[in-house]
Parts: C-alpha cells; sequence; structure tokens
C-alpha cells in the first residue's frame, strides 16, 4: 500500500519550493500546511507545490490544499502547482484550485515565473 | 463537444469524485486508528469534497448534556464548550429534514455559533442516527466565498448522514471494547478471589491460615511489604500473626490506645486507606508510620460484627498507588478470611486448653497418629517427649491450687518458646505435659529436653512474699529407636519419665532403644 506521506522543502529566492512524497489523502499532508504558514510569517509568499511524487490526491488532500490556497490569498502572496497528472489536474480544476494557482509542468518553470514577476 | 456536452462532463466528474469520498469514509471506518484521528481524516474528506477551507465536528454526550468541539481544522479556538437541554435534545433528534442550515437561522447552540463569528462560517448540519443525537458539524465558506450549489447543499447532508453513522459507530465500538475490557478484569478478579479464597477455605490451622492469607494478598495486590494482626481482646493488643518483607522496624504487639490506626480500625471496623504525601492530612504517629509505612492499604477482618483484626499492605512492587481494584479486592478477600479466622480459632478453641493454651489429649492422639504415619512413611525420625512436674501435689497443697495453676501456666510458656513451628506442645493431662517433636532424633530431642528442664529450673513464681522454685522430670522416645507404634511410643516415653522420677526427679531419661533386629530397615524416602 501507500508509503507514508513526506515532504521536502527548500527556499531560492523569494520563493518556496515544497516537493511532496506519497499519497495525499492522508493526515501526515497537514505538514504542507504547516510549512506554507511557516515561510508566509517569514515574508515568503510566493510558494510552488511540486506533486510529482504524490499521484494520488484525494478529498483530505485537496481539504488541505484549499487552507494553503486561502493563506496565501490572505497574505497577497502567490502558488503554483507543477508535474501534476491528468487525473489530478481534473480535480483541481472541478475544486475551482486552479483559479487561485497556476499550473505548470516543470518546478522550474513555475519558480522560474514567479522570480521574473 | 457542446457547451451542454461539457457540463454533463463535468457533472460526471464531481459525482465521482463525491462517490470517491463516501468510498473513503468507508475505509476511512475499517482503519485501526483513535478515535481523534478518525474524525480528523472524516472532517477533511467532508471539506476537500466540498470545497470548504474550514470545518468542525462537536459530539453530544447524552450523560451530561454538554456538546463539545472535539475536532476542527482552521477554526479560530480549538476547544468549545456548552449544554444542550433534554428539551432541545429531543427537538433536534425529532428533527428530520433539513439537517443543514445557514449558521444564522440554526435555532439551537446560539451561544456556541456566537462564539465562532470571527469564522465566519457557512452552515451547521446536526449529526444524528435514527433519532439518536451524535453532535454537529459546521463548516466554512467555499474559495472566493461561492455559494454552494444545490448538488453541493445536498452532498453536504448525505456526507453529515455518513459521518454521523461513522462516528455512531466507532462510538458503539468504543462501547463495546471498554465493556469487553471490563467484563475481562471482572473474570481476572473473580478467578483471582476465587483462587484466593479456595487457599484459605478449608484450612483449619489458624498460623497456616493466615500465613497463606498473606501469601494470597501478596498476589491479589502485588504488594512486597504486609502483615496480618489479630486483636488480643484481654490485652488490647493487636498481634502479629504473618507477615510479608522487611520487619525489622515491626513490633510482635501494639497497644491500641498508642495507634492511631489501630484504634481507628477498632473503633470503626472500616478500612483506611492512605496515599502518599497527603497535604491537608494528619501526619501518623511513629509508631503506625514505621510499622504501616506512608501508603498503605489496611482492612479490618470482621466476621458477623466481632473485629478478629486487621490486614495491612504497603510498597506495591510496581511502585504506584493502591487501585481502586485493589482496594475493591482487598476487601472482598478481607470479608472470606474474616469467616475462615473465626473457624480457625473455634476448631483451635476446641482442640486447646483453655488455661495453658497448649493442644488437649484428644487433639495430640489424632496428630501423633498422623505423624508416626508420616514419619514411617518417609523414613524420618519423631521425637516424643514426656514432661511432668514433680512434687505437683505439694504445691497445690502448700500454695493452693491457684498457685498450682501459675505453675503450670509458668511450663506451658517454656514449652512454646522452645517448640518450632511444626512442633506440637500438648497438655497431657494434669500436670502432665508433652512434647512431639517431628524430624528429630534422639540426639536433638535431648537437646530439646533438656533445655526445657533447665529453663523449669531456673524459673520461679513470687507467691504471699516467698520466691517459690519448681522442677519437672522428662522422658524422651523417639520412632524408630524406642518404639514402632503410637501407643509404644507414648508407652516408652512415660517409661522414661518415670525412670527420671526414679533417679531423683528434675532430670531427662531417653528411652531404651529396640533391639537393632526389631527396627525396621530404612528404605530411601519416595
Amino acid at each position: 500500500m501507500a508509503d507514508e506521506f513526506s515532504l521536502v522543502h527548500q527556499v531560492d529566492g523569494p520563493v518556496l519550493i515544497i516537493r511532496t512524497k506519497g499519497y495525499l489523502n492522508d493526515l501526515g499532508a497537514e505538514q504542507v500546511d504547516t510549512v506554507c504558514s511557516e515561510h508566509l510569517g517569514k515574508d515568503i509568499k510566493k510558494i510552488v507545490i511540486n506533486l510529482e511524487q504524490s499521484p494520488l490526491i484525494n478529498s483530505i488532500g485537496i481539504s488541505i490544499l484549499i487552507g494553503v490556497i486561502e493563506a496565501i490569498e490572505e497574505a497577497g502572496g502567490a502558488l503554483a502547482f507543477t508535474n501534476l497528472t491528468p487525473t489530478n489536474r481534473k480535480t483541481f480544476e472541478m475544486m475551482g484550485l486552479l483559479q487561485f494557482a497556476q499550473p505548470f509542468d516543470a518546478e522550474q518553470q513555475a519558480v522560474s515565473a514567479f522570480k521574473g514577476a | 463537444m457542446t457547451g451542454p456536452e461539457i457540463d454533463a462532463q463535468q457533472q460526471v466528474l464531481r459525482y465521482e469524485y463525491v462517490l470517491k469520498a463516501l468510498s473513503d469514509i468507508g475505509d476511512e471506518l475499517c482503519r485501526v486508528t483513535s478515535f481523534d484521528a478518525q474524525l480528523k481524516s472524516l472532517l477533511h474528506l467532508l471539506l476537500g469534497t466540498l470545497g470548504v477551507s474550514k470545518g468542525g465536528i462537536f459530539i453530544y454526550d447524552a450523560m451530561t448534556g454538554s456538546v463539545s468541539l472535539r475536532c476542527s481544522w482552521k477554526l479560530s479556538k480549538k476547544t468549545a464548550t456548552c449544554l444542550v437541554t433534554p428539551a432541545e435534545a429531543q427537538e433536534l433528534e425529532k428533527q428530520t429534514d433539513p439537517i443543514t442550515f445557514p449558521i444564522a437561522e440554526f435555532p439551537f447552540l446560539k451561544e456556541l455559533t456566537t462564539n465562532f463569528r470571527d469564522d465566519d462560517l457557512n452552515s451547521i448540519s446536526i449529526l444524528k442516527v435514527r433519532e439518536k443525537l451524535i453532535g454537529f458539524l459546521v463548516v466554512g465558506h467555499k474559495l472566493k466565498r461561492e455559494p454552494f450549489s444545490e448538488k453541493e447543499a445536498s452532498f453536504l447532508t448525505t456526507l453529515s448522514r455518513n459521518i454521523s453513522v461513522a462516528i455512531n459507530n466507532f462510538l458503539l465500538m468504543a462501547d463495546l471494547r471498554d465493556t469487553n475490557k471490563r467484563l475481562d478484569d471482572k473474570i481476572q478478579e473473580v478467578s483471582i478471589l476465587y483462587q484466593a479464597t479456595q487457599m484459605i477455605a478449608s484450612e483449619l490451622q489458624l498460623q497456616t491460615l493466615l500465613d497463606m492469607a498473606m501469601s494470597a494478598t501478596s498476589e491479589i495486590s502485588e504488594v512486597r511489604r504486609g502483615s496480618i494482626w489479630l486483636y488480643d481482646e484481654e490485652h488490647e493488643t493487636f498481634a502479629l500473626r504473618s507477615h510479608l518483607g522487611d520487619t525489622a522496624d515491626i513490633p510482635d504487639t501494639i497497644q491500641v490506645h498508642k495507634s492511631s490506626v489501630c484504634r481507628h480500625l477498632f473503633n470503626t471496623k472500616e478500612p483506611i486507606i492512605k496515599v502518599r504525601d497527603n497535604p491537608g492530612e494528619e501526619p501518623l504517629p511513629e509508631i503506625d508510620q514505621a510499622v504501616f509505612g506512608t501508603s498503605f492499604v489496611i482492612v479490618p477482618i470482621v466476621h458477623q460484627g466481632e473485629f478478629l483484626g486487621a490486614m495491612h499492605m504497603c510498597e506495591k512492587t510496581s511502585g504506584s498507588e493502591f487501585s481502586d481494584r485493589d482496594q475493591r479486592l482487598i476487601k472482598v478477600f478481607a470479608v472470606q478470611l474474616g469467616a475462615a479466622v473465626k473457624n480457625a480459632k473455634l476448631y483451635e478453641q476446641a482442640i486447646t486448653d483453655g488455661m495453658t493454651r497448649l493442644y488437649l489429649h484428644k487433639y495430640f492422639k489424632q496428630r501423633l497418629f498422623d505423624e508416626v504415619k508420616r514419619a514411617a512413611r518417609f523414613n524420618r525420625s519423631l521425637a516424643l517427649i514426656m514432661i511432668d512436674v514433680d512434687h505437683f501435689k505439694k504445691f497445690n497443697d502448700t500454695y493452693g491450687h491457684q498457685t498450682g495453676d501459675e505453675v503450670l501456666k509458668r511450663v506451658a510458656a517454656i514449652m512454646r518458646k522452645a517448640v518450632r513451628t511444626h512442633d506440637l506442645p500438648v497438655r497431657y493431662g494434669g500436670e502432665e505435659f508433652a512434647l512431639v517433636l517431628p524430624e528429630t532424633d534422639m540426639v536433638g530431642a535431648m537437646a530439646v529436653a533438656e533445655r526445657v528442664r533447665r529453663a523449669i529450673e531456673m524459673d520461679a513464681l513470687e507467691a504471699g512474699g516467698k520466691t517459690i522454685k519448681f522442677t519437672a522430670s522428662l522422658g524422651v522416645a523417639v520412632f524408630p529407636d524406642s518404639a514402632l507404634e503410637m501407643d509404644d511410643l507414648i508407652k516408652a516415653a512415660d517409661v522414661a519419665l518415670y525412670k527420671s522420677k526414679e533417679l531423683g526427679r528434675n532430670r531427662v531419661t531417653a528411652a531404651e532403644q529396640l533391639p537393632e533386629s526389631q527396627i525396621r530397615p530404612r528404605e530411601p524416602a519416595d
């Protein structure tokens, strides 16, 4: 069955990059919210979430990402998702997540876009 | 694809997503996690399915009528409680449709919803299964405060119902687990008590009974130290009769008036439970602290209202305080012990002489018979010492029966001191006594006899301003050296005793040894 959820993060200039690993359907995914909140508090407001290693995202994952979107919106920041599977992209679209976060095919594209802005 | 076709495809995707959430709720129910972890997963599943950023689940406690926030996501408060009146609960339980309300229009829990005003909540749903109120679910708004579509409102109601069932199932399972655990504990308690009471129920020897009870108690409560005390009405003291662990600081007797613990036990016949460092409680007198410790349980041993003594336990092997279970078991055991002690005391009274507190002739014959059989079976020695106070008739005639009785009591006390646990000191009749010493050969028996003779010779009575000395003559016979049957053994010891008399009294004489050919060859014990 699924590996436990884990994530790594790094700050590249004004951008926080989060790379998740494992299914985003576990309460462990609350870590994404925690890491984002910590960096928003440090005035790092541009966040890229690379979901390449998280091919399965269910309602639990969506609820956590909605929380992240709301926090970034309140802080006046920007969010990008990268490496979405076609299924995840459809789900994100349907749930309105992509109205608040731009999808990119690759992490570097999103980081460059944020750095250039 | 045309516009309507795209819309239809979106609808299908949405339904598929909700169905997946319902299936995830089912999966969640099968996972073995804590109630709180499960609630949190259910809440996230619901929020993610609706596209809502915050929410919380409140659980209703039918016993207290309280509604408490048990699980939340992104709410401003982590705890909140309010009370629901029985009438309100009844009304909520009857509410069938709708079960979801805009938060501002919900007529109940006003105090609670006002507390969450800053969270800008959207709606509240009643969580219930059939007509049983489980709790409430509150949710925030969708992103950009988009209102719920009709379909989404319907999803919310459906998911709320599923969550209600999930919570109810979990609570029922938890209840079942609790009940099972309580039942297991009870079975274990009954089994421990059964074994302990079985041990003591048929034991008539008081000392053996008390030692067994002490050992059973240590198993019931897992203690390192304990003691059993019997109340001595004549001297108003507690006498130590059995103990467990170190007894260096414990006296053999405690005078009731010197110990507040003993006084309390005697006066109230109620247990005393003392925990360490209890502020506001008066410290115990020094004697009580030394004997009973700083954290202990003492239960009285009572039979049909008669105070017989007390059973004390301290120092749990785990280092913890005594639990309610310990106290319950000890109390029940003490009731059983009360009946057993009373029986043993009655039996002791029936087989002992009231004046000298030595065993009676009838019991002596029965025990000697058993001991001879045992010695023969296991190829062991068994000694019998007969003792007769010298010139006893003269004592009675000269100093009166009271002084004569006092001499008998003195000799009995010396005999009691001289014996080991399994020896039997007996008042054979009149001024004649006997000592039965299992596992003792002629050399050992002669040593005991000589010690007793000398102790009697050294003793003295004060009567009418005079110091009165007295002596005794003793005869020693040993199985199988002196005799092979019980009656012959008594006879051999008696003959030896009269030889002591003939030789001038105040002496010990060994019975003649049987010819070697008559002594059965000894075989190894089985």
